[in-house]
């Protein structure tokens, strides 16, 4: 398990972002695959593995539980989750900032 | 069709499933190294097998892991402990389960974890063949049984080896 100060790798980034209105597993892979253009593709293995990862940390919590009906698992962002993604937004835009600097030969 | 496979190598027994498919032939049932086939089109399925996370021989959560995949059109075809073979439709789309660095990583981890504890289950079974053969060097089943438990614990060995040489191999792909 990595530490909670680690880059996030790009499979929860992407799924924490997904995650921002409710969304089903299969709609995860199809939203991430359309933002990306196809770069990053989910598969079913590395999906369920992160979504337990971040159910785990409390980073995303199980919405809609109907019980007994057929209705698809579906996901939601917690507070924790945007904090982290907040953290891992602030750490990307410095790269950013900081990766401008090879343009600017200085 | 019943052929028979025994490997500790889930990579080479996922490559070898869709051999067969090529072939026409698609598994169907596993059940101790005794593989069963049955006709299909060429190609018709993808095959992949996977470690659920989980306690020694007990899988997490089990039936919420077959609705998942249920849900993104991958059959679970045969559990085996928390061994599962999955396929699905080649028509269907691509079929890879781990796209990623971390996510294999952690899998031969998990997948390492279970041999090294076959191995300590093996290494303390043996002992009794090992005192039975010290007290009766000569004995032909002493001899035969403690032959048989050096070929499992080279065999499991192995199957850690090559683990721990994935994980190293992802790890430099990874950067770390």
């Amino acid at each position: 398990m990595e530490n909670r100060s680690q880059p996030l790798t790009e499979a929860l980034f992407y799924i924490l972002l997904a995650a921002r209105k409710p969304v089903h597993g299969y709609g995860i892979i199809q939203e991430v695959a359309e933002m990306t253009g196809g770069r990053v593709s989910l598969g079913p293995g590395t999906l369920y593995g992160a979504i337990n990862t971040l159910l785990e940390r409390g980073w995303i919590v199980l919405h809609s539980a109907e019980l007994g009906s057929r209705k698809k698992k579906e996901y939601l962002i917690t507070p924790q989750g945007r904090e982290a993604f907040g953290i891992e937004m602030q750490r990307l835009r410095e790269l950013a900032l900081n990766g401008e600097k090879m343009e600017g030969g200085k | 069709m019943i052929r028979w496979k025994f490997t500790f190598d889930k990579d080479e027994e996922e490559a070898w499933l869709n051999d067969w498919c090529q072939k026409g032939w698609a598994m169907t049932k596993f059940f101790f190294g005794a593989v069963t086939f049955a006709p299909c089109q060429p190609g018709e399925f993808i095959y992949q097998i996977d470690l659920i996370p989980g306690r020694f021989l007990e899988a997490n959560d089990y039936e919420g892991y077959v609705i998942f995949m249920d849900e993104m059109g991958v059959e679970v075809l045969q559990r085996w402990g928390r061994w599962v073979y999955l396929r699905k439709r080649a028509a269907d789309g691509p079929f890879i389960l781990y796209t990623d660095a971390a996510s294999k990583i952690e899998l031969y981890r998990r997948i390492r974890r279970l041999f090294l504890w076959a191995l300590m289950v093996e290494f303390f079974c043996s002992f009794s063949a090992w005192s039975m053969l010290l007290r009766f060097p000569e004995d032909m089943f002493a001899r035969g049984l403690v032959g048989l438990y050096i070929v499992l614990i080279a065999v499991v060995l192995r199957a850690v080896w090559r683990c721990s040489w994935k994980i190293q191999a992802l790890e430099r792909q990874q950067g770390q």
